[in-house]
């Protein structure tokens, strides 16, 4: 049985929340929208809710309040993958896709721009290395406190990192030459 | 965050490729660059104080009296001035006996005095850490009378349910 919370218990709590927010909420919204969640905004919503269930039970400071965000976080990027694995992804017909169809000079010099986007080249990592790199560079998080979100070793989210390096560096030199 | 991506090329040993600095240092500022707007859910958790007490029973009451003698003025006002007067006259009579009669009840009238009652968790209608760790249907709009009370404009999405409670090994078995 727990201490029944008082006033000053809610005030800190709401205080602690709305540095959390204020502080990591650009960031959760990038990792969402970098693994390419369907409404990364209303999800940032939810991992702050599921963040503030949780808050009075972590005791330490800012980097376990970011560690636990970004926890949440990653499993709702787990739960968005399995489910998109589970079922098949419906897509209305629409004119512009259509292969038959011939892109205009307009549409080929945007296609030419998206593809140097950089959430275009993070989006052609794997899954896996993806997570490794958003964590580090997005979240901000230390190869450690990654580790722990991913629920792996050090060193395996080290190889991951590194492939990922590598895979960005060379779809980047890809994406050069075909500009 | 330099020293961030700074320590994740020395740890990959490409601290020699401005480029690829350049490439992640662009990945952060692209992705930390919107700040969402919170919903109203997260509002009002983030501002406390901002819950409206409830009205008490003396406190309907004596809006409706209000309300209602204000309409009374108004259409009077509108007929004859006389006859203002005379509702203006009649509202104070009623407004000063309802205010005399709290006055005598003050002591015991927690409810109706305009202070937020003592903070109870149980009765919020709020999500609160010591509900669940779990998004139950009192997190939901529109699921059960808990929340009719807090509209929740930002979050017509959030289907929680669906999702297990968090954990750092959720992706311990999630392949690409």
């Amino acid at each position: 049985m727990g201490k029944t919370p008082s006033p000053s218990d809610d005030h800190t709590l709401s205080e602690r929340f709305t540095a959390a927010y204020q502080q990591l909420a650009p960031a959760v919204l990038g990792y969402l929208r970098s693994h390419g969640i369907d409404d990364p905004e209303a999800t940032t919503h939810e991992v702050f809710l599921a963040l503030y269930r949780t808050l009075d039970r972590i005791p330490g400071g800012d980097d376990d309040v970011r560690t636990m965000t970004f926890s949440i976080a990653h499993a709702r990027v787990v739960d968005h993958h399995r489910a998109r694995t589970r079922q098949p992804l419906a897509v209305p017909f629409e004119s512009e896709s259509d292969p038959r169809r011939a892109p205009s000079a307009e549409e080929s010099a945007v296609a030419s721009l998206g593809e140097t986007n950089i959430f275009a080249l993070v989006g052609s990592l794997g899954d896996e290395q993806r997570e490794a790199l958003l964590l580090r560079v997005v979240a901000g998080m230390s190869l450690e406190e990654a580790a722990r979100v991913m629920d792996k070793t050090v060193g395996a989210v080290k190889q991951l990192q590194f492939r990922a390096l590598k895979t960005l560096r060379a779809s980047w030199d890809g994406a050069a030459e075909h500009d | 965050m330099t020293d961030q991506i700074d320590r994740l090329l020395a740890e990959a040993q490409m601290t020699d490729d401005p480029e690829l600095r350049g490439l992640l240092a662009e990945l952060h500022r692209a992705a930390t660059s919107v700040r969402p707007m919170p919903s109203a859910e997260l509002s009002a958790l983030m501002l406390p104080g901002r819950r409206r007490p409830a009205l008490g029973r003396r406190g309907v009451v004596t809006a409706l009296v209000v309300v209602g003698m204000l309409g009374a003025g108004v259409t009077a006002a509108a007929a004859s001035p006389d006859v203002r007067s005379a509702a203006q006259q009649a509202f104070q009579v009623v407004t000063g006996a309802i205010v005399s009669g709290s006055t005598g009840f003050a002591p015991h009238d927690h409810g109706a005095s305009g202070q937020p009652v003592e903070p109870s968790r149980g009765a919020s209608s709020s999500p609160h850490p010591g509900a669940s760790d779990h998004p139950g249907p009192s997190d939901h709009p529109g699921n059960g009378a808990t929340n009719a009370a807090t509209p929740h404009p930002g979050e017509t999405h959030g289907d929680a349910s669906d999702h297990p409670t968090p954990t750092p090994s959720a992706g311990k078995d999630h392949k690409p």
